[in-house]
C-alpha cells in the first residue's frame, strides 16, 4: 500500500514538476526571443573571426528576403528552424543555392556560411 | 547514317513540321504603325499593356454582361517550365498566341486551339541568372519588326524571329561589371528600338540601366543609369553609396509619342530599410535622397536624356518603390494626366505635358487607396509625403503595409468609357527589426538587406475600424480625383493583373485559383470558374476566328505571394509554385 500511495505521490509530483517545468519554459519562450539566445551562442563561437560579430545582422542582410522571423517562419523561403538537412548540407544549400535561393559562395566568407549554417541548425522547432 | 546527315534530316523534318504547322496561322509583321496605334486595335493585344494608352482596356464585347455566364474553357497550354509559376502577359497578334513562362521559355500557339507553332527556350547563364533571388521569373515579351523580343534573368536580349522562333539575334545587353544581373520584364518597342529596364533593387550594385536597343541590329542605342548617372544623382547619395545603391527599372514603362518620351518607374535604394532613422539626409547607410531610386523617370525617347521627374519615395525607408509599370494616360480638366500607382498605396497624377530640362514633374493630384497604412500619415496633394514613419535600428510592431506594399506591381485597368479605373489593394502588415548592415564592397551586386521581419495582419484600418486579418480589395475609382465608386473585399488579396472590356466586364484571377468576372458598374460577380492555382501574372483578350477569347496565365509562387502560408494557411500551405498554365476561355 505504502508503496503504492508512494508510487502515486511521486507520479503527482514528476508530473506537476514537469508541467511546471513545461510552462515555464513556454512562458520563457514567450518572453524572450529564442534567436536572441541561439545565436549569442553563434555569436562567441565566431568571435576570433570578427569582434562583435553578430549573426543575425548577417542572416538580416543577406538571408531576411525570403526567410521571415530570423529564420522561424516560413515565406517565399522556407522555415528554417527545424530543417531536416545535415549542417553540411545546409552549407552546401547557401553556398550553392537552389532554384530560386542564390548562392553565396562568392558573397560569404567561408566561416560567414559555417556560422549561418550553425545558428541555422540550432534554431529550435518552435513557433514564434 | 553520319551523326551530321541525321542533324540534317532531324532539321529537314522539324523545318516540315513547322510549315504544317504554320499554314494554321501565322501572325503578320507587326510594324512600329501598328503598334502606335494599337489603341484602336481591339482584335489583338501586342504589347504588354495592350496599348500606348496603358488602359489595359479591349473594346470587344462579344463576351458581355449578359452572356459572360457561359463562359467556358476553350483550351489550355501547358509550357516548358513553370518554376514559381507563370508572371507573364501573354500576347495575341493575328491569331497567334505569344507567352513567356520562367527561365525564359516563349511559346507560339494556335490562339483557337491552343496548338503549338513553336517555343524557344533560353540558353540562360545559370550561375549569373542565379544570383538573385528574381530567378527564374519572366514577365513577358514584345512583338514587331518581324520578332519576338525577351529579355533573360542574365542580362541578354533575344530576338526570335516571329514566324519561326528561331534566333535573330541574342546579345548580352547588361554586363555584372558594375554588380547588375540581370532582366525580368517585358521589353516595350519604341520606334526601332527595344527597351527594357534592369533588376536589382536589393543588390548592392549600381546603376539599375534603363536600355534603347537597335531592333534591328540588338546594339545598345542609349543607357539611362537609374542612379548614379549624373551629378544630382551622385550628390543624393552620401558616401559614394550609390556604387552599392541598387536601382532598376525591372518594369514595363509606357510611351507618350506627344512629347516622344518614355516614361518608367524605377527601383527601391539598397539597402532595404534604414538603421539611421530621422537623420537620413546627413547619416547612414545612404545619406540624402537616393535620387532617382523609388522615381518616375521621363527620358527623352530617342536620346534617353531626363526630361522629368519625381520621387514619389524621397529616401524610400520601406521598400515602397516605383516600379510598377502601370501609366494611365487620362485627359481631364484640359490637361494631359498619367496616372501611375506606387507601391506605397499612393495614386500619383501627373501633368503629361510638364516635361523637359530634367525638372520636377507637376503633380495634379495625389491619393491614398490603401486601407490599413500607417507608414505614413498621408499624402498631398501635389504629391508630398505627410508623417514619415522612419524606422530605425531596432524593433517596430505591426508596420503597415508590409514591405510588399499595398499595391504589387501588377497593373490595374480602365474603363474609358466610364472612366473608371479598376486596382487592387493588399492589406497585410509585418513585425520589422531593423540592423545596420555591413556594407558590401562596391559594384558588388550582393543581396543587401537592414531587416528582418515577419508578416501579419493588420490590426484596424486608418480611420480605426478594427481588422482581424489580412485582406485585399478591388477598388473602382475615377482616376483624377480617386472618388470611389464601389469597392469589392477578398478574402486573399489579388495578386494578378485585371482586364476591363467592352463588354462591361472586368476580369479578376484570384489568389485563391478563382478567375471572377463582374459587372464593371457594380462590382457584382457574374461569373467565376476555378483554374486550380493562384494568379499572379497578366489577363488578356483577342479575337481569333471571329471569336473573342480571354486568356490568363496561371501558377503562384513569388516574394509577395510567399507570405500567404503564414497569413492565410490553406489553401496556400499546400498551393504548388512549380506549376502553371495558360487557360483561355471563351463562350
Amino acid at each position: 500500500m505504502y508503496w503504492s500511495r508512494s508510487r502515486g505521490k511521486f507520479s503527482i509530483g514528476f508530473f506537476t514538476a514537469m508541467f511546471i517545468t513545461w510552462l515555464s519554459l513556454s512562458i520563457a519562450r514567450a518572453e524572450e526571443d529564442v534567436t536572441e539566445i541561439v545565436a549569442a551562442e553563434i555569436n562567441a563561437k565566431y568571435q576570433s573571426h570578427k569582434e562583435n560579430f553578430s549573426v543575425k545582422r548577417l542572416f538580416a542582410s543577406r538571408c531576411s528576403w525570403c526567410h521571415q522571423g530570423y529564420g522561424l517562419k516560413q515565406a517565399d523561403g522556407p522555415r528554417l528552424a527545424g530543417i531536416p538537412k545535415t549542417k553540411e548540407q545546409v552549407v552546401e544549400q547557401i553556398m550553392y543555392g537552389k532554384t530560386p535561393m542564390p548562392g553565396f559562395r562568392k558573397q560569404l566568407k567561408e566561416w560567414q556560411i559555417e556560422a549561418l549554417a550553425d545558428y541555422i541548425k540550432a534554431l529550435p522547432d518552435v513557433e514564434l | 547514317m553520319t551523326r551530321w546527315t541525321s542533324v540534317a534530316a532531324v532539321k529537314a523534318i522539324s523545318a516540315v513540321a513547322f510549315v504544317g504547322f504554320a499554314s494554321q496561322a501565322i501572325s503578320a509583321d507587326v510594324s512600329w504603325d501598328r503598334l502606335l496605334n494599337a489603341h484602336k486595335d481591339d482584335n489583338n493585344w501586342m504589347m504588354y499593356h495592350k496599348d500606348f494608352t496603358g488602359h489595359h482596356h479591349s473594346g470587344l464585347n462579344q463576351i458581355n454582361k449578359g452572356n459572360v455566364k457561359n463562359l467556358k474553357l476553350a483550351w489550355q497550354h501547358t509550357p516548358a517550365s513553370s518554376k514559381r509559376g507563370i508572371q507573364s502577359f501573354p500576347l495575341a497578334v493575328d491569331g497567334v498566341v505569344y507567352y513567356t513562362s520562367s527561365s525564359g521559355v516563349i511559346h507560339a500557339v494556335d490562339g483557337t486551339n491552343g496548338s503549338l507553332i513553336w517555343s524557344h527556350t533560353a540558353k540562360i547563364d545559370v550561375e549569373r541568372a542565379e544570383g538573385t533571388f528574381y530567378n527564374p521569373y519572366n514577365r513577358g515579351l514584345a512583338i514587331g519588326h518581324g520578332n519576338v523580343y525577351m529579355g533573360t534573368t542574365d542580362g541578354r536580349l533575344i530576338a526570335l524571329d516571329a514566324k519561326s522562333g528561331k534566333v535573330v539575334w541574342d546579345n548580352e545587353i547588361m554586363s555584372v561589371a558594375k554588380g547588375n544581373k540581370g532582366f525580368t520584364g517585358a521589353p516595350m518597342i519604341v520606334k526601332d528600338m527595344v527597351v527594357l529596364g534592369a533588376n536589382g533593387g536589393e543588390l548592392s550594385g549600381c546603376c539599375g540601366p534603363i536600355y534603347a536597343v537597335d531592333a534591328k541590329k540588338g546594339t545598345v542605342r542609349w543607357q539611362f543609369d537609374t542612379i548614379g548617372g549624373d551629378q544630382r544623382s551622385r550628390d543624393s547619395w552620401g558616401n559614394d553609396s550609390w556604387k552599392i545603391g541598387g536601382g532598376g527599372g525591372w518594369m514595363t514603362g509606357h510611351y507618350d509619342a506627344k512629347q516622344n518620351t518614355l516614361w518608367w518607374g524605377t527601383a527601391n535604394p539598397a539597402p532595404d530599410y534604414d538603421y539611421i532613422g530621422e537623420d537620413w539626409m546627413n547619416n547612414g547607410p545612404r545619406p540624402g535622397l537616393n535620387l532617382y531610386s523609388s522615381s518616375v523617370v521621363v527620358l527623352d525617347a530617342d536620346s534617353g536624356e531626363l526630361s522629368a521627374y519625381f520621387q514619389e519615395m524621397p529616401h524610400d525607408a520601406w521598400d515602397f518603390d516605383s516600379a510598377v509599370g502601370e501609366f494611365l494616360m487620362v485627359e481631364g480638366g484640359g490637361k494631359r494626366n498619367m496616372v501611375h500607382p506606387n507601391k506605397g498605396g499612393i495614386i500619383f497624377v501627373y501633368d503629361a505635358d510638364s516635361v523637359g530640362g530634367g525638372n520636377e514633374l507637376a503633380v495634379n493630384n495625389a491619393y491614398m487607396i490603401g486601407e490599413t497604412y500607417n507608414y505614413i500619415k498621408g499624402v498631398t496633394k501635389d504629391g508630398r509625403l505627410v508623417g514619415r514613419r522612419e524606422l530605425p535600428e531596432g524593433k517596430h510592431m505591426d508596420v503597415c503595409p508590409a514591405i510588399d506594399g499595398s499595391i504589387s506591381w501588377n497593373t490595374g485597368a480602365y474603363n474609358p468609357k466610364s472612366g473608371t479605373h479598376f486596382m487592387v489593394t493588399q492589406e497585410f502588415c509585418f513585425d520589422i527589426e531593423v540592423v545596420n548592415p555591413e556594407r558590401p564592397d562596391d559594384f558588388s551586386g550582393q543581396a543587401y538587406f537592414g531587416a528582418s521581419w515577419t508578416s501579419k495582419g493588420p490590426k484596424q484600418k486608418v480611420d480605426g475600424t478594427p481588422v482581424d486579418a489580412a485582406y485585399g480589395t478591388l477598388q473602382a475609382r475615377e482616376p483624377l480625383s480617386g472618388k470611389l465608386k464601389w469597392r469589392v473585399e477578398y478574402k486573399y488579396p489579388v495578386l494578378a493583373s485585371l482586364l476591363s472590356t467592352g463588354g462591361g466586364l472586368v476580369f479578376v484571377p484570384g489568389a485563391d485559383g478563382m478567375f471572377d468576372a463582374r459587372d464593371a458598374d457594380t462590382g457584382k460577380l457574374l461569373w467565376q470558374n476555378n483554374n486550380g492555382l493562384g494568379h499572379h501574372g497578366g489577363v488578356i483578350t483577342y479575337m481569333a476566328g471571329g471569336k473573342q477569347y480571354v486568356a490568363v496565365v496561371t501558377g503562384w509562387g513569388s516574394h509577395v505571394s510567399g507570405n500567404f502560408p503564414g497569413l492565410f494557411g490553406h489553401p496556400f500551405t499546400s498551393m504548388p509554385t512549380d506549376a502553371g498554365n495558360l487557360m483561355v476561355f471563351s463562350l
